[in-house]
């Protein structure tokens, strides 16, 4: 049994009066890629807002690497974790300066400028995300595909134990979806990073994830391998739509097909 | 914040001359009453008030006047004399530069300016604006000791006194008429009790129909409740142009109003009446009583 | 590249520091005393006593260090402020601290406070005001821990009005006396006869450099939004407070002393962004710096434009300032 890493039990959160998360509980081990999924409304972008320590739990703790979060200085926790939104903003600076920023956490202090050893790992990882190529580009000038690869590498250069990432792949086409996604693989496969990430297409998220947690209604639905969770029974009682489950036949994983109306009247038929 | 700074503008210009003073009980800020000052005449001084100028002259004491503010446009030599700025904001840098041995301001010069004259080691004297017309006397005399011209400050005084009471007890035995006395078009205002203005209505043989109005915004509703039986327009800075005549023709739509259906609205220029000398008040007074009582063959009256 | 950029951010300074130095010069040789810049270093050298020396020390010397410290004020004021809201159009004036330290002055004419403290009255009611109204837009926009931005910038224009509102009543049913004291005070100048006044402006103003530094990177880091500046490990709420803080209690210093000179706070920062970019660590300063130069400018053309009329210099401010902002913004096609 591999270290557990990331343990959120029974955590219930919310805006306001309202609680969005009720009594989750689940555990993300080192090394894994796990991805979050579920139906629009369900509770994964709260699920990450809580974990990241935007929102306070309303009720049970959430401990990483055996330290509970709500105990931790900011600056501790961004040195442990860090985290890509959705559509990251884009700020009138330099791709390389909005990277540096990552550099944040380990600054002293009474220091003003980052260090030769700050300097060397942004450039490092720029090279890693591909970000090198355009990095004195203005953020409000690239692509957001680029920009979604710039606050890869700013996450990274922030050397978290844990990458926490929000629909990373939203509003972007399928070659840099595929980019992406290849990279967060890549970052975990020969970095061992830990990452968590919310997903909103189930077949990306069974083809990369080691694990996936289905959300429905503010709680967890279940957890288990892409085998385990995507199954035709479990994704029409979740997402109330006929679906197909077949095998990738590449990988193995299990592909969900959409059914319309119209085909299985066909269906019907034949 | 712009509008508001230009309201202040506006709020200031029209009520400036006309209202109750506040300020320091007293005739002059720097030498308490009954304790005048009694070194050398001054030999340098910088006026920083029209009325101020005008009542220098009206002592003799002009050429000793080295400079004074824009506004000072009576008599017609106060032009020609340097200026240093204006009655609100003067240029310090200016006055420290032309070494006044005394400086006469109202007290609606910059206090804050003032206090740096003062720093800087020059006489600064203050003359409030006075309540009445005994006051107005009593700040010639001191201003006529302050300049060494006592005699002269004492002989006008005793002139105007005398030619204010002769107007006085003509008056004093004709029945009293409701007057009002107008001062800015937007908003109204009204010379109240608390104005010195209000002399000229008591001295001409009128009441004043705002006398208990206390500071002077007012409206046409009590104007026309009070039916004065003389209207007196003067308007700041035109009452020989466009506003006093077209505040006139407003009036005299309003039929109930005595003064309207008696042909007693009248307009008259305010730099006379609101600063006045010991001088242009006899005649701003003169001018008045005529308007009041026209029977009274007074000279000045139109 | 940290060393092409310390070299930029050098050369920055710079230039900054010698435009502050000729403006101040500039300031110090023109006048209405028309004393030519040729006869200074001998009126410097012949000591005190002398008329002239007392021009150039007494007079206009102290309207150069109070503009100094007012314009640095502001400009870094306006600095943080925008920094904070990411709002371009976020200035001092727009949180109603200048409508409150208004009223503070009007109450104190009105009510005569000055009669019984002295002229320390005015700075003290005005300061008093902004902080009344700070705490009042800073309660007001505190929901459960958090300091809601957009709340506060909508809480402070309201604020605003309703104080220039209350002032409009006080104006209304005052006297004229009172009502010119009022104007005065509003116009705005460096007119301070008070020396003491004027080294608290100068201490205030630099102390408020000392302590936005240590908040630069924080606020680099809230360009990117507070969530994401949250995940940089930066104290969001904290930053947010001591800042807040901060500008409030620079404005006020400003606009109790020299009272209202809009514009700075606005058109400063704009226009040294420009030129330094978003970093704060060069912004802060630059900001202080050039609002400084500004404002002597401003000051030494306010008094000597028409003469001898003494403009109020929040006029000239707001002249120039408007305008250079107006062509800066056309030439480069920035979108606020």
């Amino acid at each position: 049994m591999k270290k557990t890493l990331l343990s959120v039990e029974n955590v219930s959160s919310g805006y306001g009066g309202e609680l969005i998360l009720r009594n989750v509980d689940f555990r993300v081990c080192q090394g894994e890629l796990m991805g979050i999924i579920g139906p629009n409304g369900s509770g994964k972008s709260t699920l990450l807002r809580t974990v990241s320590r935007i929102l306070r739990p309303r009720q049970g703790r959430i401990h990483l690497d055996g330290k509970d979060i709500g105990g931790m200085s900011h600056r501790e926790f961004a040195r442990k974790v860090s985290v890509v939104s959705q559509s990251p903003e884009s700020a009138e600076m330099r791709v390389r300066e909005y990277i540096l920023l990552g550099r944040l956490p380990y600054f002293g202090k009474y220091q003003f400028f980052e260090t030769d050893h700050d300097e060397a790992l942004v450039e490092r990882y720029m090279e890693l995300t591909h970000v090198s190529r355009f990095k004195n580009s203005m953020m409000s000038e690239i692509s957001g595909g680029e920009r979604q690869l710039a606050s890869i590498a700013r996450a990274l250069v922030q050397e978290p134990e844990l990458l926490l990432l929000d629909e990373p792949t939203s509003h972007l086409d399928i070659t840099h979806q595929v980019q992406i996604l290849e990279l967060i693989r890549r970052l975990n496969r020969e970095l061992g990073l830990t990452v968590l990430m919310v997903l909103h297409d189930l077949n990306l998220a069974s083809a990369y994830s080691t694990r996936l947690l289905l959300m429905n209604r503010g709680s967890v639905f279940k957890v288990g391998s892409p085998e385990e969770v995507i199954t035709y029974r479990i994704v029409e009682d979740v997402y109330e739509t006929v679906v197909l489950v077949e095998k990738n036949p590449l990988s193995g994983k299990p592909c969900v097909f959409l059914a319309t109306e119209e085909d299985m009247r066909k269906g019907k038929k034949g | 914040m712009k509008k508001l700074v230009i309201f202040f503008f506006v709020a200031i210009c029209l009520p400036a001359s006309g209202l109750r003073p506040g300020g320091p009980v007293g005739l002059c800020a720097e030498t308490p009453p009954g304790h005048p000052y009694t070194g050398p005449a001054p030999r340098r001084i910088i006026s920083l008030g029209q009325t101020i100028t005008e009542r220098i002259y009206l002592l003799g004491a002009d050429k000793n006047l080295i400079a004074n503010t824009v506004y000072c446009v009576e008599p017609e030599d106060a032009r020609h004399k340097e200026k240093v700025g204006t009655l609100l904001q003067a240029n310090i840098e200016k006055i420290v530069a032309m070494k006044p041995d005394l400086v006469i301001a109202t007290n609606l010069a910059s206090p804050r300016q003032l206090r740096k004259l003062r720093d800087l080691g020059i006489r600064v004297v203050q003359f409030s604006y006075p309540e009445n017309f005994e006051e107005m006397c009593e700040q010639f005399l001191e201003l006529g000791r302050l300049l060494g011209r006592e005699k002269e400050a004492e002989e006008i005084i005793d002139k105007t006194r005398r030619d204010v009471a002769a107007i006085r007890m003509k008056t004093a035995a004709l029945p009293k008429k409701r007057v009002f006395i107008q001062l800015g078009v937007k908003p109204l205002h009204a010379v109240t009790g608390e104005s010195f203005l209000n002399d000229y209505i008591e001295f001409a043989g009128g009441i004043n129909i705002a006398l208990r109005d206390g500071h002077g915004t007012y409206s046409r509703e009590k104007v026309l409740k009070g039916d004065p039986e003389v209207i007196i327009i003067s308007t700041m800075g035109s009452s020989e142009g466009e506003t006093g005549r077209k505040e006139k023709e407003v009036w005299m739509k309003y039929r109930s109003i005595a003064a309207v259906r008696n042909r007693q609205v009248y307009l008259v220029n305010p730099d006379k009446l609101c600063s006045p000398t010991p001088l242009t008040f006899v005649e701003g007074l003169k001018e008045i009583t005529g308007m009041i009582h026209p029977e009274l063959e007074i000279g000045g009256a139109k | 590249m940290r060393g092409a950029r310390i070299r930029r951010w050098v050369i920055i300074l710079f230039v900054l520091i010698a435009a502050l130095i000729l403006v101040s010069l500039m300031a110090l040789c023109t006048g209405a005393a028309g004393i030519s810049p040729a006869r200074i270093p001998g009126i410097i050298y012949g000591g005190k006593g002398t008329g002239e020396y007392s021009i150039l020390f007494d007079i206009r010397l102290p309207r150069i260090i109070l503009g100094f410290a007012i314009g640095g004020a502001l400009s870094l004021a306006g600095t943080i402020l925008q920094g904070i809201f990411r709002n371009p159009l976020v200035e001092p004036y727009t949180l109603g601290i200048s409508g409150g330290a208004s009223l503070g002055v009007c109450l104190n004419i009105v009510f005569n406070w000055y009669g019984v403290i002295g002229v320390i009255a005015y700075p003290i009611s005005g300061f008093l005001g902004a902080v009344m109204v700070i705490l009042f837009v800073y309660g007001l926009s505190m929901k459960a821990g958090t300091l809601k931005t957009q709340g506060i910038l909508l809480t402070g224009v309201m604020i605003s009005f309703i104080s220039s509102s209350l002032v409009m009543l006080i104006m209304a049913l005052s006297h004229s006396e009172d009502l010119h004291g009022i104007v005065f005070w509003i116009m705005g100048s460096l007119d301070e006869p008070d020396m003491l006044l004027v080294w608290v402006a100068v201490i205030g103003s630099l102390g408020g450099l000392v302590v936005s530094f240590f908040f630069c990177l924080d606020l680099n880091a809230l360009a990117l939004g507070e969530e994401e500046a949250v995940h940089l490990g930066i104290n969001v709420e904290r930053t947010k407070r001591v800042l807040f803080i901060l500008a409030s209690f620079l404005t006020g210093l400003s606009v109790s002393v020299a009272g209202i000179i809009g514009f700075v706070g606005l058109i400063i920062p704009h226009l040294i962004r420009m030129f330094t970019g978003t970093d704060h660590r060069i912004l802060f300063i630059s900001a202080f710096l050039a609002g400084a130069s500004f404002l002597i400018l401003c000051d030494t053309l306010a008094r000597t434009v028409i003469q001898p009329f003494e403009l109020p210099v929040g006029v000239i401010t707001g002249i120039i300032g408007g305008a250079v902002f107006v062509y800066a913004l056309s030439r480069r096609q920035v979108s606020l």
